[in-house]
């Protein structure tokens, strides 16, 4: 077979676990052909955009990149359910679930790429400066959304959302220009933000979901071998596996800030949880709507992602 | 020789007589950065390049200030905040030998702690202050020499259009950036003064003197300068306590300035409406730029060219301060005919892998570089200050005015090895911040 | 000067007006931000979005307006040097290179707005369409095709080459000092 690299695009920096997923992906990739594919990382943005991957993929500008499909509201509204709040409980088992549930939409609704696999990072909860426990202790507030979809929900619950980067975060909750932030709980700590936030609530709030797509003509240039062994890293065994180094590093998070005698984290009641899913419902209903307008039947996809997550013990 | 090797070379040779033969910079970095990357992986990602890349380059956020900013500047320079800068300048220090020279330094560095922008600084300066050097019979040479020199405080002294964009090429804090720049702008602003007490010490040229200000005159010349000041502290306070982001602060202060104005009946509609029509035309003319450059840069990255010369540079083994003493070299040579924004987006991409690697602080590295770059504004043949100042004094020949700069350029090269010598001086500020 | 001359000054015109109102809303914007935020603990919901949308439509359109003013900053070492004819040749030369670039950018961002459009991206808040918003700045980049293109038709037809930095002879450029030149 002829020797191939995949330009490998992302967005984060090299320092983050993610770069070591791709990296350990590459080479068990390269292994398992010959070394006739080997992958060569673009971090940070270097070859365009973040909020453009898809966009990149789609156009060869990288042979494969790491799409969060939160950043383009509106346009893959199937997998918006992925990033919907109180659904997914881990990002291990979690992930190989989204990948197999999307594994069936992936077709339709990003035809124009090859859907390498589809994971999700650890859940990510409230961080605030006073105490959040309840849906009612949003109201007022002023909150660093993750995504288009925690934006939503942050305004559904009486919230602010206020738009600024991850490393901006830190300043604008200091300063007052947020009182809270949706992160996941490492990146607290990553960021500084644990000087700032000293309430937490406990809770698996919300996943990022994201996609490793390829380029379609880079996969079908491919010869037959190469296709099968992409394929073979392409699966939900490969989305956990992926997943793992970030899962760990986040959840660790959880310990570490659990252990700091001036942080108080809160585990909801059965009741709580259900007065915030009970808060929320309404953001179903409008993905319904939004799936259903695309051409699907919202229900069933709805239903066949409820299934999978019960599959995989992920379900929140 | 690698094949990524050879279009990277070529592209950087076609790229560099395109821009002799007056290709735009934009449209020259973009077209060499489109058609190698075409050589590189193929025509049409290239082309779908074109059509992803500018319209993010044009709708990001972060971006805003570059237009705000020039605003605030052009708002200011409406408003006569420069004359006022001026008189006030000279009721201090007017009366002493090299006064008025002194005191357009002064002023300079007053009006850049509003405006961003170098050439617009020397620009307003030259309508404000060369009529009156020129009445009092200063030799030409220090005249045009004080305020081109003077006019780099623009970039100098934050907010700064130059230091914003090295800020976006390198995704340092904007913020941290404009606030390093607070002391070595200062400084440069002192040492600039004592250039013209230098000159007029050494001088054979006679350098005439006027009348010393009265107090009333002092205090009354002061009383317009209070609006720069409550502005500044404003802007920078704001960046520095955190309560705005250096976007935010570029709206709060154009905002500023035009209500001040307002107030004062120093701005009227028509007034505001130049100045909003004459701000976008010069941010489109940088946005242009900052396009081409990162398509340029998309080709870089993907002949991997800034890794091998990082590698290259750091197997010459000259340590941390020879390694960095090389690069400040080429640009200053390089800003002999390039001018400064250009060199910034050429350059920083490739020589910013190297600046981490041995170790650079960015933000200081930010300062250093672009007091480096603005170099290249008062140096000849190619130099944008004394260009702008010769076509608005067409009677003093070039080669007076860039002989006016040159003690001014050796004081420039004696701060930069201060600030390179005592990184401490322009980390002190950011530092705090944390 | 002709009509087609005529209507792309008026058109130049309009524009320039049109990205400076663009440009006092970014501004505004910004401005009531931040007041809302200290002075009544609030938000304006939508105005980061509609603010960095509004910014890329006013910044193409600029770079129309430049095109035509010839405010785009170039490097005139070499061109300075040279005799008053040869000057001519190169301006030439540089507004085909425009002239094909721009070309090309027209086409290829026209393909990315419709894909925008077929896409349905919206705004992260309010729910807003974004290609509309693309569309516009489109105009701006088709207009500096169209603007370059009566420059190089005034020339070879005319076979004037000493052709004057914009096509109005009284048009009143923004200021003395170089466009851009920061
Ligand atoms: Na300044
Ligand atoms: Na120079």
């Amino acid at each position: 077979d002829d020797p191939v690299e995949i330009r490998f695009a992302h967005w984060v920096p090299p320092t983050h676990p993610l770069q070591q997923a791709i990296t350990e992906w590459g080479a068990s990739l390269n292994e398992a052909t010959g070394g006739t594919i080997s992958v060569t990382i673009f971090p940070a943005q270097q070859l365009g955009a973040a909020k453009d991957t898809y966009d990149m993929v789609r156009d060869g500008i990288a042979d494969m990149g790491y799409i969060n499909p939160g950043y383009t509201p509106g346009r893959f509204p199937v997998f918006d359910a992925a990033n919907l709040p109180f659904n997914i409980t881990n990002a291990t088992d979690g992930s190989a679930a989204i990948d197999e549930w999307y594994g069936n939409y992936a077709e339709k609704e990003m035809g124009d790429i090859y859907v390498c696999l589809a994971n999700a990072h650890d859940p990510g909860t409230f961080h605030s400066k006073e105490k959040i426990v309840v849906p009612g202790d949003v109201n007022g507030l002023k909150v660093r959304p993750a995504n288009g979809t925690i934006s939503k929900m942050v305004t559904l619950l009486g919230g602010q959302p206020v738009q600024v980067s991850a490393p901006e975060s830190r300043e604008a909750l200091e300063r007052g220009v947020a009182d809270a932030i949706t992160f996941p709980w490492g990146s607290i700590l990553l960021f500084g933000i644990d000087k700032t936030v000293k309430y937490h609530l406990d809770m698996p709030t919300y996943v990022v979901g994201f996609v490793w797509g390829m380029n379609k003509d880079f996969y079908n240039n491919l010869s037959d071998a190469q296709k099968k062994a992409v394929d073979d890293h392409c699966n939900p065994e490969w989305a956990k596996q992926t997943s793992i180094g970030w899962a760990t590093y986040e959840s660790g998070g959880r310990d570490k800030i659990k252990a700091m005698s001036d942080h108080t984290v809160t585990t909801p009641t059965d009741d709580q949880v259900a007065e915030w899913r009970k808060a929320v419902a309404p953001m179903e209903d409008e993905w319904k709507k939004a799936v259903n307008d695309a051409g699907y039947d919202a229900d069933a996809v709805w239903n066949d992602l409820q299934d999978t997550l019960k599959k995989y013990n992920s379900k929140y | 020789m690698s094949y990524p090797d050879l279009v990277a070379i070529g592209g950087f040779v076609v790229l560099f007589i395109l821009l002799l033969l007056r290709v735009p910079i934009g449209v020259a970095m973009g077209l060499v950065g489109v058609g190698g990357f075409a050589m590189m992986v193929r025509t049409s990602s290239a082309l779908n390049l074109v059509g992803l890349s500018p319209i993010r380059t044009a709708t990001e956020y972060s971006l805003a200030l570059i237009p705000m900013f020039i605003l605030m500047g052009s708002l200011a320079t409406a408003s006569g905040l420069s004359k006022e800068l001026y008189r006030a300048s000279n009721a201090w220090i007017g009366h002493r030998r090299g006064g008025l020279a002194m005191a357009t330094i002064a002023a300079c560095g007053g009006f850049a702690a509003i405006c961003g922008s170098s050439v617009a600084t020397a620009a307003t300066m030259t309508r404000v202050a060369l009529p009156e050097m020129k009445r009092y019979g200063y030799p030409d040479t220090l005249a045009t020499g004080s305020i081109a020199a003077g006019g780099t405080l623009g970039i100098l002294i934050p907010p700064s259009i130059v230091l914003a964009i090295y800020g976006i090429l390198t995704e340092q804090d904007i913020g941290k950036l404009f606030i390093a720049g607070v002391i070595p702008g200062i400084l440069a602003l002192l040492l600039y003064l004592v250039t013209v007490r230098l000159y007029v010490m050494f001088s054979k040229s006679d350098v005439p003197v006027q009348e010393k200000a009265d107090w009333t005159e002092r205090i009354h010349a002061s009383r317009g300068v209070w609006a720069v000041v409550l502005l500044f502290v404003f802007i920078m306070g704001g960046i520095y306590g955190g309560v705005f982001t250096p976007s935010e602060a570029a709206g709060m202060g154009a905002s500023g300035v035009l209500i001040i104005g307002l107030v004062r009946r120093r701005l009227d509609g028509k007034a505001i409406y130049r100045c909003l029509v004459d701000s976008i035309q010069v941010s489109a003319s940088i946005f242009f730029i900052l396009i081409g450059a990162l398509l340029f840069g998309y080709f870089l990255t993907a002949t991997q060219t800034p890794q091998k010369i990082a590698n290259l540079l750091l197997a010459l083994d000259l340590g941390p301060h020879g390694t960095l003493v090389l690069i400040l070299l080429f640009f200053l040579i390089l800003g002999c005919i390039l001018d400064a924004m250009a060199m910034i987006v050429l350059m920083i991409p490739i020589i910013y892998p190297v600046i981490l690697q041995l170790g650079f602080d960015p933000i200081w590295f930010g300062v250093i570089i672009v007091m480096t770059v603005e170099l290249g504004l008062i140096t000849p043949p190619v130099g944008m200050n004394v260009f702008v100042l010769n076509s608005l004094a067409r009677d003093i020949p070039l080669q007076r005015v860039f002989a006016g700069v040159m003690p001014f350029v050796l004081m420039d090269v004696l701060r930069l090895s201060l600030l390179v010598a005592f990184p401490i001086l322009v980390l002190f500020l950011p530092n705090t911040m944390q | 000067m002709n009509a087609f001359e005529q209507l792309i000054k008026r058109i130049v015109t309009f524009v320039d007006g049109a990205a400076a109102m663009f440009l006092a809303v970014i501004t505004g914007l910004t401005f009531l931000t931040v007041v809302l935020r200290y002075g009544f603990n609030a938000s304006l919901p939508g105005s980061f979005d509609i603010g960095r949308l509004l910014l890329g439509v006013a910044i193409f359109w600029g770079v129309a307006v430049a095109a035509y003013r010839q405010e785009h900053i170039q490097v005139d070492i070499l061109w300075s040097a040279l005799p008053r004819k040869a000057r001519g040749y190169l301006n030439l030369f540089a507004d085909l290179v425009f002239f094909g670039c721009a070309a090309v950018f027209t086409w290829m961002f026209l393909v990315r707005v419709l894909a925008t459009r077929a896409s349905g991206e919206t705004t992260f808040e309010l729910d807003v369409q974004i290609w509309p918003f693309h569309l516009l700045a489109w105009l701006g980049i088709a207009l500096t095709t169209v603007v370059l293109l009566a420059r190089i038709a005034h020339v070879v037809i005319t076979g004037n080459f000493d052709v004057p930095s914009n096509l109005g002879p009284d048009d009143d450029g923004p200021q003395d000092y170089p466009a851009g030149e920061p």
